[in-house]
């Protein structure tokens, strides 16, 4: 299992809110232990979905200049679920956003009909995480991560 | 198996509580993107342990009586700390009800004697022949594999 719970963004507007879809498929491993026989998305992964379109538009509010690391799932509620075939929608908006901290708030779509709400606060681990170790350089925003973004604007 | 995120039952009374371990190791793929310079366990994936440690509590207080046990929400999840691979999470999860269509928890998650999360969230029980009886067999094919991996986590 990979680490990547987005598959691409479909609409961005800088520091206010992002929107990222995700593809659910039976070539992804960790569906058939969740279910064995009748798989569906988990979700908790979905709540990393939305985590990672979240924290990606939280990063480059700040010029991905701060480490944005989840530091709270105010709330995640699901009224259904999701199953290989589907499409997982995440629009998430900003909230607030501060030297220490950012909160945004989520809708995950899936096939066009609302799935969840998921509500999260993020960390700028340098500015109030003092204490706990890791490492000096930007270790959250990977190229891989970057990369999502870079390719929304170069096809827009 | 590839979405089991606890190893072993340490502890259960039916009703009540449930001690379970999940240990992490460098040897699991998704730490290569989470972070390559800096591994740690993703938070989604500790709520996710607590939600597994629930489900089999629930399932043994209710003899398997439904193949389908999901995370229906989950407020305040608050993550205090980094696991790191060599550690092991310790998960103690309270049952505060536990009814025929639901159920009610709070956790935590504790590396020695240092809390790393604290939750509180609920599960939706139910069987796919609740909605169409034709999936009856499903059901039982899930249940039957349920009871086999339980007995593997208790076993271990």
């Amino acid at each position: 299992m990979r680490w990547i719970w987005i598959d691409k963004f479909v609409e961005f507007e800088s520091g206010r809110r992002a929107v990222a879809i995700k593809n659910i498929t039976l070539a992804e491993d960790h569906l058939h232990d969740h279910f064995p026989g009748f798989p569906v998305m988990p979700a908790s992964l979905m709540i990393e979905g939305m985590a990672q379109t979240a924290g990606i538009l939280v990063g480059e509010a700040r010029n991905f200049e701060e480490k944005v690391i989840l530091a709270k799932i105010k709330r995640a509620s699901f009224s259904g679920y999701a199953r290989p075939g589907q499409q997982l929608r995440y629009e998430a908006t900003i909230e607030t956003i501060s030297p220490e901290a950012a909160m945004t708030a989520g809708t995950i779509y899936c096939d066009g009909e609302p799935l969840g709400q998921v509500d999260l606060m993020f960390s700028h681990i340098d500015q109030n995480l003092s204490g706990l170790n890791f490492p000096e350089e930007n270790f959250v925003f990977t190229e891989e991560f970057k990369s999502l973004l870079t390719t929304y604007q170069i096809r827009r | 198996m590839k979405f089991v995120l606890i190893d072993r039952i340490t502890d259960l009374v039916p009703g009540e509580r449930i001690v379970a371990v999940k240990a992490l190791s460098l040897a699991e793929e998704y730490l290569a993107d989470h972070f390559p310079r800096f591994p740690v366990l993703p938070g989604v994936l500790m709520i996710e342990a607590l939600v597994q440690a629930s489900a089999w509590l629930v399932r043994a207080t209710e003899d398997f009586a439904h193949s389908m046990l999901l995370l229906a929400d989950a407020k305040n999840v608050t993550y205090k700390s980094f696991v790191s691979p060599g550690q092991v999470l310790e998960l103690t999860v309270e049952a505060k009800e536990i009814g025929p269509t639901g159920s009610r928890f709070t956790g935590t998650g504790r590396c020695g004697a240092t809390e790393m999360v604290k939750a509180h969230w609920s599960l939706r029980h139910f069987n796919l022949a609740d909605e169409d009886p034709r999936m009856g067999p499903m059901d039982e094919k899930l249940i039957v594999h349920a009871r086999q991996q339980m007995a593997l986590l208790r076993r271990l």
